[in-house]
């Protein structure tokens, strides 16, 4: 009797889980590697210049400021994975612990020269592109991958030469990297990403959802369908043009 | 001793001018943009959802369900419908001068709209918003592509950098 009463309330757990889950995926929307907002729980977390702002949604519709933490000069982009934030600034990466939602906690920082750079992660790297502008500092095109399972210490493990790298977006083992071209790496090995194939558009960022890669550029946004698979399969399905 | 003191000096200042001339920009640079304002009345009123256009300076890109938004850079969001993948349908376009980007929960849309932070619920059946709360001030106003700091006011928004000739 009392086995299956621990396995109804696991069956239980596991079940409610699940539906949070999902409700909490689907309320939210996504967006780039390049976006200054997060939503997370009961908060929407912004960057500007200098400061990691946190609003509280109680009332989602009447935003509420509650905290505002300084983090450092030319903070450019917000990515959120699991209870941490990683700030992409043109100085370097900032991470950040949620474990207090109101009072985000710095927990480490990889410097680097002056560039800008979105930064996307996973449970146990991080990937940084670095691309030079005309008013972006120096001339450095860099994809970085740090080894984050120890997010109090970020070490770098990898580092390449693009063409002028700008947003990207991990999908099961690889990353996308809006280069000269999408450039597709596979990172089965982090320290030793490979290029397994290219998309011949020229875009900034992109998004990718379930199997949908969305990809903007100066010249028009364009959707492909992904095949988890065989990476190699990429399907157009439709652009629009500007 | 006193020489090493003025070394380390040196040095540390040298350091630190490096740094400021790799992050900061230089003084001496000449300031090609000039700031377009708004009053925070204008700014205020200037919200609504009027008809696609034609042709949009591409930003950040967000995706709620079926529905993407494009923003038209300092000037707004265009709005498509990508229920059927092949063919998207531009379906609005929300006026949002001095707004870079968005992120949206349910219905509600979060955007960044010069200094302020916008909440607008967007109803995608009957295609209509309505701004249901503004926290003025949330963020600083906006630096030059250069760096360089405008004479923003609370009656003097800036929205947008342009070049100067």
């Amino acid at each position: 009797m009392k086995k299956i009463i621990s396995l109804f309330v696991f069956i239980l757990l596991v079940t409610s889980c699940s539906t949070d889950k999902a409700n909490s995926s689907s309320a939210d929307g996504q967006g780039g590697s390049l976006a200054i907002f997060a939503l997370k729980g009961n908060y929407l977390y912004a960057v500007d210049n200098s400061k990691l702002i946190v609003f509280s949604l109680l009332n989602p519709s009447v935003p509420v400021s509650v905290n505002e933490v300084e983090v450092g000069f030319n903070i450019e982009t917000l990515f959120s994975y699991d209870q941490y934030l990683f700030i992409g600034s043109r100085n370097g990466m900032f991470i950040y612990s949620l474990e207090n939602p109101e009072n985000p906690v710095q927990l480490s920082s990889a410097q680097h020269f002056t560039s800008c750079d979105p930064v996307v992660a996973n449970a146990t790297h991080s990937f940084v592109t670095l691309h030079s502008g005309t008013f972006c500092g120096n001339n450095l095109n860099v994809l970085q991958v740090y080894n984050t399972t120890n997010l109090n210490n970020p070490i770098l493990i990898h580092s390449r030469n693009l063409t002028y790298p700008k947003g990207l977006s991990l999908y099961n083992n690889y990353l996308f990297v809006c280069d000269d071209v999408i450039k597709i790496f596979n990172i089965t090995n982090p320290a030793e990403p490979i290029l397994v194939n290219t998309i011949e558009k020229n875009c900034f960022d992109v998004i990718i959802k379930e199997n949908t890669l969305f990809a903007i550029g100066e010249n028009g946004l364009y959707r492909y369908e992904l095949n988890p698979n065989l990476i190699t399969d990429i399907q157009f399905k439709s652009q629009v043009n500007y | 001793m006193d020489k090493k003191y003025i070394l380390y000096f040196a040095i540390i200042m040298q350091l630190f001018t490096s740094c400021i001339f790799r992050s900061e920009p230089i003084e001496t640079l000449p300031n090609s943009f000039k700031p377009v304002y708004l009053t925070r009345a204008q700014l205020e009123s200037s919200v609504a959802l009027e008809n696609p256009k034609t042709t949009i300076n591409s930003g950040k890109i967000y995706i709620k369900d079926d529905v993407m938004f494009v923003n038209d850079v300092n000037k707004g969001f265009q709005i498509y419908n990508y229920s059927n993948p092949s063919n998207p349908i531009a379906i609005g376009y929300i006026n949002f001068p001095g707004a870079t980007d968005l992120a949206i929960r349910n219905t509600i849309l979060y955007v960044n709209q010069a200094v302020d932070l916008v909440s607008v619920n967007y109803n995608v059946s009957t295609n209509s918003i309505l701004v249901t709360n503004r926290i003025q001030n949330a963020f600083p106003q906006k630096l030059s592509p250069q760096g360089f700091n405008g004479n923003g006011s609370n009656d003097q928004i800036i929205i947008n950098w342009i070049p100067n000739n």
